[in-house]
């Protein structure tokens, strides 16, 4: 009886223990949340591979590319922003995300150079970059597609002759860049956002033209124009670098990959940056730092930015990766590449924030006949320079 | 001119009329009530309506703006105008008032600059007028401790909404940041103006209700069609002091929406009426039919009554009126049947009376005809072989008074035919100025006898003269006229006076005797009656002639008027519508003289039971040369025909024995085909049309005229001869009366 009795103790011991192994293991601090914006490579399998890894669990939130950083803001308001956010580089101007700056051992050694200058935002290394690229290509489906369009007016013959059409995400303004890059404009200029330009104007009344020749399905939105182009309906979009993992798996051979169409000569200029992690609310600083810096060191891993391509189709951020793909003599990693010529890197000055707004808001008024390309031009300056002005006014309080 | 008027139907039409008259009367009463009081109604209706939509809009509005009040300090969209960062989320919490809150239909952020800083739905930032403008820039630079949540109406027309005599009312809460300041705890940085879905402000109007909305410059919105001459009434939901917008409605209601149930319940009540005067009228009619339905039967049965028909009517009548007078008409007609049976007891009697007396004429007249048959045929035969002159004279007058007795005898039967609407009229084609101067002739010696002369005077050309009449019964009025004026002429002179056209015949008779008084003419044609009883005295006759003028004139639809002074003597005008005709070739060979048929060889029988007319009759036929057989009887004579039938076989009607019908029904079973005629005092029309019916081929009357026979005989065996060749007929060439 006695004997029972001990294990009948020593079985409610046991129980006891292991519960209390299995509390460990669901600690706050070994959840990391991250946001990132729809839009964007799908990291979640590397997410899982780390979570195998490191036994840290990682949740992933998508926000559309224009309202993340909103929610990023009022969030920030409320101390109730995510562990880290996987964001475009320009997202580091964001003061009001209070991004920790990362220290410099933090970052890999092997960066690229274009990307270990773009990661710096006043001066400050604000977030871990983790894929290159990011630019803007024209896909086509070789399927319906035997000659891509090189220029506009060849594809509106093709609109107009065989029905072919083309989408893209009409309203995001990361696409409306690479058109007004076509028109040899910088948004900032000696640091201060310049909207109210010539260039602005010609862009906006191009812009509009497109929408109003009404062969393309403007209301259709970045998820719309995915599978219009997957379903066949469209034979070309313009899209991300971050979808040729998904467009290559859904296509196979019959994806083609080519440089936005040019306007009379001119080509259009997309912004390439990288996509980094950074840590809103100064959370380098907080209980998740270690898991964080575990997180960063994975991702920045050669054996993670090797497996980039193969696993979601990114270019890497480490040379030695690059070179490494780049000698694989991959064909869809030489066009992932070429596409990268007329690009521009992404300015990540705080003022950028403030510019994307400014253009969405002024395209979104000049496209609804609000006010014309000149005034749009114009207000966009002046909305910019009240925020910044704002902005700076609001920085001697906090 | 009366028209017929019935009881019935004008019972109808008054009582109709005066109950269409009491139902329109209570009906135009009824609806001007009813109209009056559904005014009333309908214009404290409207107030209350107006009173009660606008206190509910009030509420509604005051409602919406402490819900959306609290924005006022919502620190996104409060800084959005400063920074652009915070748009996407505005808009998003923008998107989501729109689509939760029912009754904005818009919401945007002014900050005074000439952009709307953001607006949703997309239209919205097209707002940047200077209303809004205005506003928000006065409220950013007030300042105001207090909250200040205003109602704005701005017009269409400035906003760019198609509707421009519209407005749009937008709830403008001031958006501001809360700052550490004592001195100013708030910032504000924008105004957040929300559009109000003006559908969606639950305003129920009935189809008969119009509202609108205003301010005393503007019109917010207005439901519902205009209603001319509508009750109208106004009512405030905001002065201006309260919340800076005077805001007034304005109800109207349609007017027939009130009187419409009224004008219903009018044509309703009408048709009630209506039907009520159709049962009444069709009542009336019922009730009228069973009343005028026995009076009907009533009058059905006082027109038998009229017809002669006096039965007692037995109908079984409702009304007690009616039974009355069933009864009395029952009375009457008892009494009148009384007196019915008495007057039929009495004219049986009269006709009794007169058929005895025509019969007593009939048997007078033969009875008289048979006497006079041989008083008539004496003088005749006498004047025939007399030459002495005295005895000539004798015979002559002897001849005229038995003329003037047979005459009498005729006036008194023809007046009895007259009587007795028997007589008929013949007509022939008559030389009117011979049948004159036969006549003439026949009175030409009586006036010399009386030295009275007597002339024929005519105007009328001979081929006028030929009439369409009865030569018979004109000589009979000429004779009585010409008679009566040679009676009452002592001496002067009687004309008779002939005129006439193609359709009229006038004959005048003018005589310059003893004339009469104006009383004498006026009874002169009665029945009887002469100018005076001395003058039967004086002049004697039977006082008929001149009656028998007037029936006789009257009967040819003439016409005879006298006049006459006493003393200066008469003039008779008879107006006669002769119609001239061409004359005949019998009327032509009338002129012919008559002769004596020849009828040697030729047997007669004659069946006559008088003695001295067997004479007569024999003396006649002696000249003749016929072999006269007489037989007394009819069986005489039947034994005497079935010895040796005769040529001639005449036969007197009236024999002992056996009489001329049964003598003839006898001839007619033999063979015999010739001549039977029959010997008759019986002239009346009838009379011989029924012994010609029976078989007799002619007829002689009685008394025999001597000539009337001769031309009779020769009618009857002409007509033989044609009808039997090879018989014997009458020479009349070789005998004559002379």
């Amino acid at each position: 009886m006695p004997g029972r009795l001990c294990t009948i103790l020593l079985f409610i011991l046991l129980t006891g223990l292991c519960s209390r192994l299995g509390y460990a293991k669901q600690l706050p601090g070994q959840t990391l949340t991250i946001a990132i914006g729809l839009e964007n490579y799908d990291f979640k399998p590397l997410f899982a591979q780390f979570t195998r890894k490191t036994g840290i669990q990682v949740k992933v939130v998508e926000f559309e590319n224009n309202s993340l950083k909103s929610e990023l803001l009022l969030r920030a308001s409320n101390n109730a922003l995510p562990d880290g956010i996987i964001v475009p580089a320009d997202y580091m101007g964001l003061t009001a995300l209070n991004l920790s700056e990362v220290p410099d051992d933090w970052l890999s050694t092997h960066l690229i150079d274009q990307v270990r200058m773009n990661i710096k935002a006043n001066g400050s290394t604000l977030g871990i970059p983790i894929v290159f690229g990011n630019h803007l290509m024209l896909y086509y489906n070789r399927a319906l597609v035997s000659d891509a369009a090189k220029n506009w007016q060849q594809l509106r013959i093709q609109h107009q002759e065989d029905g072919l059409k083309i989408s893209w995400n009409y309203y995001e303004m990361y696409w409306y860049r690479a058109f007004l890059g076509t028109f040899g404009t910088s948004l900032i200029l000696n640091g201060n956002a310049n909207l109210d330009t010539s260039a602005m104007v010609s862009a906006l009344r191009w812009y509009k033209s497109l929408k109003d020749e009404a062969w393309l399905d403007v209301e259709c939105d970045y998820d719309c124009t995915v599978n219009q182009f997957l379903s066949g309906e469209v034979a070309y979009t313009i899209n991300g670098s971050w979808m040729f993992q998904r467009f290559s798996e859904h296509f196979g051979d019959k994806l083609g990959v080519t440089q936005l169409p040019s306007l009379r000569g001119e080509p259009m200029r997309s912004y390439f940056s990288s996509h980094v992690m950074a840590f809103p609310d100064h959370a380098l600083s907080g209980e998740k730092s270690t898991q964080l810096r575990t997180l960063s060191e994975f991702l920045q891993s050669l054996p993670v930015q090797t497996s980039l391509w193969s696993s979601i189709n990114a270019l890497p951020v480490d040379r030695r990766a690059l070179e490494m793909l780049k000698i694989q003599g991959i064909t869809q990693v030489e066009a992932l590449i070429s596409t990268l010529e007329y690009a521009q890197p992404m300015p990540n000055e705080a003022q950028m924030a403030f510019v994307w707004e400014a253009m969405l808001k002024g395209l979104t008024r000049h496209l609804a006949g609000v006010l014309d390309e000149h005034q749009a031009a114009h207000f966009m300056q002046h909305i910019v320079e009240k925020s910044i002005s704002y902005e700076q006014e609001k920085k001697p309080g906090q | 001119m009366s028209k017929k008027k019935s009881l019935v139907s004008e019972l109808q039409l008054k009582v109709g009329a005066m109950v269409l008259a009491l139902l329109t009367i209570a009906l135009a009463h009824f609806a001007y009530s009813a109209w009056t009081q559904a005014n009333k109604i309908a214009a404290d209706t409207v107030a209350q309506r107006a009173t009660s939509l606008s206190l509910d809009l009030k509420n509604r509005l005051a409602e919406f703006t402490f819900q959306v009040a609290h924005y006022s300090d919502h620190r996104i969209l409060a800084e959005l105008p400063l920074n652009l960062l915070y748009t996407q989320y505005a808009l998003k919490e923008m998107r989501d008032l729109v689509y939760t809150s029912p009754l904005v239909k818009s919401v945007m952020i002014s900050d005074g600059s000439p952009y709307i800083v953001e607006g949703y739905p997309l239209y919205t930032l097209h707002w940047a007028t200077p209303s809004i403008i205005e506003h928000a820039s006065s409220v950013i630079n007030e300042s105001a401790r207090e909250l200040m949540v205003r109602k704005l109406l701005i017009s269409n027309k400035e906003l760019g909404v198609a509707d421009t005599t519209a407005g749009t009312l937008f709830i403008a809460v001031p958006l501001r940041q809360t700052l550490p300041s004592l001195i100013d705890p708030f910032r504000y940085t924008s105004v957040l103006f929300f559009e109000l879905d003006v559908s969606q402000l639950a305003i129920e109007l009935a189809d008969y209700e119009a509202l609108s909305i205003y301010s005393d410059k503007q019109m917010w919105f207005r439901e519902g069609l205009e209603f001319e001459a509508g009750l109208n009434a106004t009512h405030p939901i905001y002065e201006r002091s309260d919340d800076g917008l005077n805001l007034s409605l304005s109800l109207s209601h349609q007017h027939s929406a009130y009187t419409r149930e009224i004008l219903y319940a009018i044509i309703r009540s009408a048709l009630l009426a209506l039907g009520v005067l159709i049962i009444l009228i069709w009542y009336l009619a019922y009730v009228s039919r069973k009343v005028t339905s026995p009076m009907k039967q009533l009058e059905k049965y006082c027109v038998s009554l009229t017809s002669g028909n006096y039965e007692q009517n037995n109908a079984n009548l409702e009304y007690e009126e009616l039974k009355t007078l069933q009864k009395t008409l029952n009375e009457l007609v008892s009494n009148v049947n009384t007196q019915v049976t008495q007057l039929k007891q009495e004219k049986v009697r009269a006709e009794q009376s007169e058929l005895a007396k025509a019969q007593f004429l009939a048997t007078m007249s033969h009875e008289i005809r048979t006497p006079m048959n041989a008083i008539l045929g004496v003088f005749q035969l006498l004047r025939q072989h007399n030459r002495d002159p005295e005895d000539h004279s004798l015979v002559e007058q002897g001849y005229t008074s038995s003329q003037t007795l047979l005459a009498l005898v005729n006036d008194i039967l023809d007046f009895s035919k007259m009587e007795a609407g028997k007589l008929t009229l013949e007509v022939l084609a008559v030389d009117i100025l011979q049948l004159c101067q036969e006549v003439i002739q026949e009175y030409q010696h009586l006036a010399r006898d009386k030295q009275v002369t007597l002339d024929l005077t005519t105007e009328l050309k001979p081929p006028l003269s030929v009439r369409l009449a009865d030569p018979l019964r004109l000589k009979q009025i000429l004779r009585n006229l010409l008679s009566n004026a040679i009676k009452f002429t002592e001496q002067g002179q009687v004309t008779l006076g002939i005129q006439g056209d193609k359709s009229q015949l006038i004959i005048e008779v003018r005589d310059s005797g003893i004339g009469m008084t104006p009383t004498q003419v006026a009874s002169l044609f009665k029945h009887f009656h002469q100018a005076d009883s001395s003058t039967t005295r004086k002049y004697g006759g039977s006082g008929l002639g001149l009656a028998i003028v007037k029936q006789l004139v009257e009967l040819m639809h003439g016409e005879v008027t006298v006049s006459s002074a006493a003393g200066k003597g008469s003039q008779f005008r008879i107006n006669l519508p002769l119609l001239s005709t061409k004359p005949t070739a019998q009327q032509s060979s009338s002129e012919a003289q008559p002769q004596i048929p020849n009828l040697r060889g030729v047997s007669v029988l004659l069946a006559e039971d008088n003695l001295i007319n067997q004479q007569i009759f024999a003396a006649m036929m002696k000249k003749t040369g016929a072999n006269l057989t007489l037989a007394n009887n009819g069986k005489l004579a039947m034994d005497c025909f079935n010895e040796a039938q005769p040529d001639l076989f005449f036969v007197d009607i009236q024999m002992p024995v056996m009489d001329g019908i049964e003598v003839c029904q006898q001839v007619k079973n033999t063979d015999y085909r010739k001549p039977l005629i029959a010997i008759t005092a019986n002239v009346l029309p009838e009379d011989v049309s029924r012994y010609l019916s029976l078989g007799f081929d002619d007829f002689v009357a009685k008394p025999i005229d001597m000539q009337a026979l001769f031309d009779t005989i020769t009618r009857v065996m002409g007509r033989q001869a044609r009808t039997q060749p090879g018989t014997a007929k009458p020479d009349i060439s070789t005998l004559d009366n002379k």
